[in-house]
C-alpha cells in the first residue's frame, strides 16, 4: 500500500491506536485474565501489592519527614515568643508549619495570626489526612496479602510454593512494620494537637 | 447555518434514538430506592419534607436541626438562606405527589436526567438534521455512568445540566425575533439561578463570551438587554434571599492563588478521566490551534462555542474554595454533543474506527483512564478497587450490577440498627452521617456538621471511623465532642457492627463511589450509654 498523504497514514494510526487500547483494556478484565494467564494474573497480585509497599514506604518516610521537621518542643525551653521574621530554623510550630507546606507563598511578617494560624490548621489537616491515607493504603495491602495472595498459593498448588510463601511473607513483614512506624507518627501528631491546643489562645495574646 | 428541512419542532424521530431512549428510561429510572440518601441528599430531602408542612425550607423541625456547615446556612429564624431553593420545592414536590420515600426523593431529577438525553437528541437535529451525530450523544449521554449517578441522586444536578442545554437550545432558537424562545431563555437562565447560583455564575458569563466570539451577529444589543431585563427580575430576588455574603466568607483571598492553580490542574484531570478522553482533547485542541480562526463549517463552529463554555465555566470556577467535581455535571450533555461529533467524524472517516472508537466510549472507560495512566498523569490511588470510576473497566456493567445487588450501604445499616435498637426519645450523637439518619428515624439526631452538641450525655454515640474538619480546618464540633466523652465517659459500652464504615454512603462523585463492597474496610463503631440500675439513678 502507498502511504503518500497524512490522511492514509491517519487510517493506519487510528485504528492501532484504538485496538491497543481495546487489547490492554481486555487484558485487565479479571475473568480474562483468570481464564489465560492464571500465573500472571497471580504474580501481578503479588507485584502490586509490592508495589502497595512502596508507596506506603515512601508516603510514611515523607510523613515522618514532614513531623521531624517540626522540632516539636517538649518540655522546658520553648520559646513563647513567636518569631515573625520567616526565619526557617525556628521552633515554632505554626511557622515551622507554613513553610513545610506553603514555602511557594511564604508568610511575611506582615501576616496576622489569624491567617497564620489559619495556614497552620490546614497544614496540620493536611498531615492528618496524609496519616488517614496512609491507614487505608495499609489496611488495603494486609487485606490482599491475606486473601488474594493467599488464595493464589492454595490454587496453584504446582507453582514455587516456597518462593511465593516467602515473598508473602516477606511482604507481610512490611506491613506490620509499617503499621507500627505508622502508630508511632500518629501518636507523634497527636502531641502535636495537644500541644497547639495548649498553645494557642497563649501564643494569640502574646501576638496582639 | 440551520438546516432548512428542519426549522422547527416537531419532525420524524428515529427509531434507533427510540431505542436508545427506552435503555436510557431502564438505566435512569429504575430500582430509585436501591440505597438511602446519603448526607446532601438527605439535606435536600429533609428540607423538602419541612416544606411539606410549613411551606417553606425551615432547618428546623423544633426537633432536628438541619445543617452542614456550623449553622451558618440560615439566621434566627431557621429560614434556610444557603443555596436557591428550587431543587427544595421540585422535591417537596415530589414527595407530595408520591409520598415521603427515597424513590419520590430521586424521581424527579432522575426523570430531568433523562429529559437531558432527550433535550441533546432535539438540539442536534434541529441544528442540523444529522441523525447519527444526535443519536451517538444521546447515548453517550445515556451510558455516562458519572451522569447517570449523579441524577439520580436527590439533588439539582440533573436540574442543573437540563437548564444548562435548554439555555443554549433557546439560545440557538430565534430569541431575536420571536417572544417564545426569548422568554424561554430568560426562564431557563432564570431557573438555573434558582437552582444553585454557582452554575449560573459559570454559564452566563461563559455563554455571553463564547457567543460573542463564535456568534457574534446573534447578540443584538437592544434584544439582549432586554433579556438581561427579563433575567434580573427572576435573579434579584434571590441575590437578597439568599444571603451571597455568606458563601463569600469562606473564600480565603491570601490563600486564592495557590487554591486556584491546585483547581485548575484537578479540574482538568477530572475533565479528562470522566467527561472528555485525552486523546479526543488533544485532537480537538490540534484543530483548534489557531484560537481566533473559527471554524468555518457550522457543526464545528457549534462544537468550538460550547468548547468555549466548558472552557469558560472551569476559569470561573478556579477562585470557588471548594473544588468539586459535581460542579462540572451540568456540563455533561455539552461534553456528549463534543465528544459523539468526532465519533461522527471518525466514523466518517473510517467506519471501522468510527464504530470502535463508539463501543469503547460508551461500554468502557478504557479510553479515558489508560492514556492517563501511560503518560503518568495520574496515579490510580491504591485504596481504589477494581470496580470504581478510576479504574479501567467496564463502568455499565458495574452500574448495573449494583442496581440489581444489595449493597451494604453505611447510612442502611446505621439506620437499620437504630431503628432495631433504639428507644422512642433517645437521642443519638454522630460524628457524620446526621441527616440520613434524621430523615429516616424518628430519634433526635445531633452532631455531624451542625455545630450543635448535647448538652447531656446522649443515648448513642457514631464515631465515624474517618476524621472530618470544618471549612476553617478546625476539629468539627461533634468530632471534638465525641472524643472528649469516650475519653473521659465509662458510661459508654463499645459495640463493632459486622458493616463497613464507608466514608460517605451513596456518593455519586466517581472518587467515593463504589459499585461492590468495600470488604476490606473498619467496621462500623456505635456507642451505647450503659442502662443505670433503678438503685444507681437514685
Amino acid at each position: 500500500m502507498k502511504l503518500n498523504k497524512s490522511k492514509d497514514w491517519g487510517r493506519i494510526l487510528l485504528p492501532a491506536f484504538l485496538l491497543i487500547i481495546s487489547i490492554q483494556g481486555v487484558l485487565f478484565f479479571p475473568e480474562v485474565r483468570v481464564r489465560f494467564f492464571p500465573k500472571e494474573i497471580w504474580q501481578e497480585r503479588l507485584r502490586l501489592v509490592a508495589r502497595g509497599c512502596a508507596q506506603v514506604k515512601a508516603s510514611l518516610t515523607s510523613l515522618e519527614a514532614d513531623l521531624a521537621g517540626l522540632n516539636f518542643p517538649s518540655g522546658p525551653g520553648l520559646s513563647p515568643d513567636i518569631n515573625c521574621n520567616g526565619n526557617r530554623e525556628t521552633k515554632d510550630i505554626f511557622q515551622v508549619l507554613i513553610y513545610a507546606w506553603y514555602s511557594m507563598v511564604a508568610p511575611t511578617p506582615q501576616i496576622s495570626f489569624e491567617k497564620r494560624h489559619f495556614l497552620a490548621r490546614k497544614a496540620f489537616v493536611h498531615l492528618e489526612m496524609k496519616l488517614n491515607n496512609l491507614e487505608l493504603m495499609l489496611d488495603n495491602l494486609v487485606f490482599s496479602i491475606n486473601t488474594q495472595c493467599i488464595d493464589g498459593i492454595s490454587y496453584f498448588s504446582n507453582y514455587d510454593n516456597a518462593s511465593i510463601q516467602k515473598q508473602i511473607e516477606t511482604l507481610r513483614q512490611k506491613c506490620r512494620q509499617y503499621e507500627s512506624n505508622l502508630n508511632i507518627q500518629a501518636k507523634r501528631l497527636q502531641q502535636i494537637r495537644e500541644y497547639a491546643d495548649k498553645e494557642i489562645p497563649h501564643r494569640q495574646r502574646n501576638f496582639q | 447555518m440551520r438546516n432548512p428541512r428542519h426549522p422547527r419542532l416537531p419532525f420524524k424521530i428515529d427509531p434507533y434514538f427510540l431505542v436508545i431512549l427506552a435503555a436510557a428510561g431502564f438505566l435512569f429510572l429504575f430500582h430509585l430506592e436501591h440505597r438511602p440518601f446519603w448526607q446532601d441528599e438527605a439535606e435536600t430531602a429533609c428540607l423538602a419534607r419541612n416544606i411539606l408542612t410549613t411551606g417553606l425550607p425551615y432547618a428546623f423541625d423544633g426537633v432536628n436541626l438541619i445543617s452542614q456547615e456550623d449553622g451558618k446556612e440560615f439566621n434566627g429564624d431557621y429560614l434556610w438562606r444557603w443555596s436557591p431553593w428550587a431543587q427544595l420545592y421540585v422535591t417537596a414536590a415530589a414527595f407530595h405527589l408520591g409520598g415521603v420515600s427515597t424513590s419520590s426523593g430521586r424521581f424527579p431529577f432522575a426523570f430531568i436526567g433523562l429529559l437531558c438525553v432527550v433535550m441533546v437528541y432535539l438540539l442536534i437535529k434541529r441544528e442540523f438534521g444529522d441523525e447519527k451525530w444526535a443519536c451517538m450523544a444521546a447515548a453517550l449521554l445515556a451510558f455516562s455512568v458519572p451522569f447517570l449517578l449523579f441524577s439520580r441522586q436527590c439533588r439539582y444536578y440533573s436540574l442543573g445540566a437540563f437548564l444548562t442545554i435548554a439555555s443554549i437550545y433557546f439560545f440557538r432558537s430565534p430569541w431575536q425575533k420571536r417572544l417564545g424562545p426569548a422568554f424561554l431563555l430568560v426562564l431557563c437562565l432564570g431557573l438555573l439561578f434558582q437552582t444553585n447560583y454557582l452554575l449560573f455564575g459559570c454559564f452566563l458569563p461563559s455563554l455571553l463570551l463564547a457567543a460573542m466570539l463564535v456568534y457574534p451577529q446573534e447578540l443584538p444589543v437592544a434584544r439582549t438587554l432586554k433579556v438581561a431585563l427579563g433575567l434580573s427580575v427572576l435573579v434579584l430576588p434571590g441575590v437578597f434571599l439568599y444571603q451571597f455574603n455568606n458563601q463569600a466568607s469562606l473564600l480565603r483571598y491570601f490563600d486564592l492563588f495557590s487554591q486556584a492553580l491546585n483547581h485548575l490542574e484537578s479540574y482538568y484531570i477530572d475533565l479528562l478521566q470522566f467527561m472528555a478522553p485525552l486523546p479526543i482533547s488533544i485532537y480537538l485542541l490540534w484543530r483548534w490551534r489557531c484560537l481566533l480562526k473559527m471554524p468555518t463549517d457550522p457543526q464545528e463552529r457549534f462544537v468550538y462555542f460550547l468548547g468555549l463554555i466548558i472552557v469558560g465555566n472551569i476559569f470561573i470556577l478556579l477562585p470557588v474554595p471548594q473544588r468539586e467535581f459535581r460542579y462540572l455535571v451540568h456540563l455533561y450533555p455539552l461534553f456528549a454533543i463534543i465528544v459523539s461529533w468526532t465519533v461522527v467524524k471518525a466514523y466518517n472517516y473510517q467506519k471501522f474506527s468510527g464504530v470502535l472508537l463508539a463501543l469503547l466510549l460508551l461500554f468502557t472507560n478504557w479510553l479515558y483512564l489508560m492514556p492517563m495512566t501511560w503518560l503518568k498523569i495520574v496515579n490510580q490511588p491504591l485504596h481504589n478497587n477494581i470496580n470504581m470510576l478510576t479504574h479501567p473497566n467496564s463502568p455499565i456493567k458495574n452500574y448495573v450490577v449494583e442496581l440489581f445487588a444489595e449493597y451494604p450501604d453505611t447510612n442502611q445499616n446505621l439506620i437499620r440498627f437504630f431503628n432495631q435498637h433504639a428507644k422512642p426519645g433517645d437521642v443519638i450523637l454522630v460524628s457524620y452521617g446526621d441527616l440520613p439518619l434524621q430523615f429516616y428515624t424518628p430519634f433526635q439526631i445531633i452532631g455531624g456538621l451542625q455545630g450543635r452538641v448535647p448538652s447531656d450525655n446522649p443515648d448513642w454515640i457514631v464515631k465515624r471511623n474517618y476524621t472530618r474538619y470544618n471549612r476553617d480546618y478546625y476539629l468539627n464540633k461533634s468530632e471534638d465532642v465525641i472524643l472528649r466523652y469516650l475519653d473521659s465517659s465509662k458510661d459508654y459500652q463499645k459495640l463493632v457492627l459486622p458493616h463497613p464504615d464507608d466514608f460517605f454512603g451513596n456518593r455519586a462523585d466517581p472518587y467515593y463511589h463504589r459499585f461492590l463492597s468495600p470488604e476490606w474496610m473498619t467496621k462500623l463503631v456505635v456507642y451505647r450509654k450503659n442502662q443505670k440500675t433503678a438503685y444507681e439513678a437514685e
